[in-house]
């Protein structure tokens, strides 16, 4: 599979969240705020890259047997750098995210990437399309959640109260409806079912 | 947080790991296919999270744990206990088939509850009781889930419906019905 396709492939045909149906703790969790789906991806794609190839370079020097000692290792340290230095920079977002920051490091999907056994160059794709397919899977359930929940997306009210919002949509319970009918519908315009693990 | 009565109602009822907080998805999503196989994940939730509460509950007594170390710890703790069960079991995962159990043993609602013990203020021999109340509310989720999952088979869904997005609104239902108990 050339760069290209393997780039895409994580933002369309394998999307994390729509096709593979992992990863969804966040997704359910902190995305009733659009912005909220927006920092979760974007930090989840940095410490997946950081893990990558720090994978890389573990796998040019150690045996397989350390490896994974290597991943559990990285997963711990890249998420609580990432922790402190949000922490220090942005508390603010911290205290948005919640619990739910520091499960980036047993995130399915990072895990899952791991296990890739492709040439170098093609895993920091594959991660990379992977880290903007997740963050564009969950700033579209945000933006659903945020606009049925509470009648606003990114902040900006649009129904500027004509409607009263459903705020259900805002709870994790209508979090589990909401993604379940937009796979639903993933699947129903791709004509295929989410790839489940036999 | 400190009767055992109130941390039941807490951990099984209105801040259940999966229904409430959405912890541990993966779990129910891919071993939820039979009762068996539920339970099962359930007894292993169980001796993981009793292992990994009472190591926290031991580290705390021993030495406290500051605010910028308690992340790594908990990570450091959750990781090692998982890695322990998954140890302690693997002749009986090789008979017993293909499966991979380590998702089961390392996953985010156990990291999560550890999370939760100092968002909800809970300390001392607590901890552990709230480990297990944590652990019975998911094992009871994922076995009612199984049953569901058994029952949905039978019925005629709607093909995009199918599989993952009828259990997880289904899943969603059972929240709701849940969700009055919340005070």
């Amino acid at each position: 599979m050339s760069l290209g396709k393997t780039f895409l492939n994580g933002i369309f045909s394998a999307n994390p969240i729509f096709r593979l149906a992992i990863g969804l703790v966040p997704a359910l969790g902190i995305t009733h705020l659009a912005i909220n789906g927006v920092y979760m991806g974007v930090l989840t794609t940095i410490v997946l890259l950081a893990v990558v190839l720090v994978k890389i370079v573990a796998n040019l020097f150690l045996s397989r047997d350390v490896q994974l000692f290597v991943d559990c290792a990285s997963l711990v340290v890249f998420t609580t750098v990432l922790y402190r230095l949000m922490g220090v920079y942005h508390p603010d977002v911290l205290v948005q995210l919640g619990i739910y920051f520091p499960l980036i490091a047993l995130n399915g999907f990072i895990l899952q990437r791991l296990s890739n056994d492709q040439r170098p160059i093609t895993r920091i794709v594959d991660a990379l399309g992977m880290g903007i397919g997740y963050t564009l899977a969950l700033t579209v359930i945000g933006m659903i959640r945020e606009f049925v929940g509470l009648g606003q997306i990114f902040g900006i009210s649009i129904l500027h109260g004509s409607l009263a919002p459903f705020s259900l949509a805002a709870t994790v319970p209508g979090g589990f409806i909401i993604i379940g009918l937009l796979i639903a519908l993933f699947n129903a315009l791709t004509g295929k079912e989410v790839e489940q693990r036999e | 947080m400190s009767k055992g009565l109130e941390l039941f109602a807490h951990c099984i009822v209105t801040h259940n790991v999966i229904l409430f907080q959405g912890l541990g998805i993966y779990i129910l999503l891919n071993y939820t296919k039979t009762l068996a196989e539920a339970f099962k994940a359930a007894v292993m939730m169980l001796a993981t999270m009793l292992t990994a509460s009472t190591i926290m509950w031991a580290a705390e007594s021993a030495l406290p744990i500051s605010f910028g170390m308690r992340l790594p710890v908990i990570l450091l703790i959750a990781l090692l206990s998982g890695l322990l069960w998954h140890k302690l079991l693997a002749p009986y995962h090789k008979s017993s088939g293909s499966y991979n159990f380590l998702p089961i043993f390392v996953n985010s609602a156990l990291v999560g509850a550890l999370l939760n013990t100092y968002q909800y203020d809970v300390s001392g021999v607590n901890i552990i009781g709230y480990g297990f109340f944590c652990a019975l509310g998911y094992g009871l989720v994922l076995i009612i889930m199984a049953g569901i999952r058994q029952r949905l088979e039978l019925a005629n869904v709607p093909k995009p419906l199918r599989g993952i997005p009828i259990l997880l609104i289904s899943t969603g239902l059972l929240a709701l019905a849940l969700m009055g108990f919340r005070f």
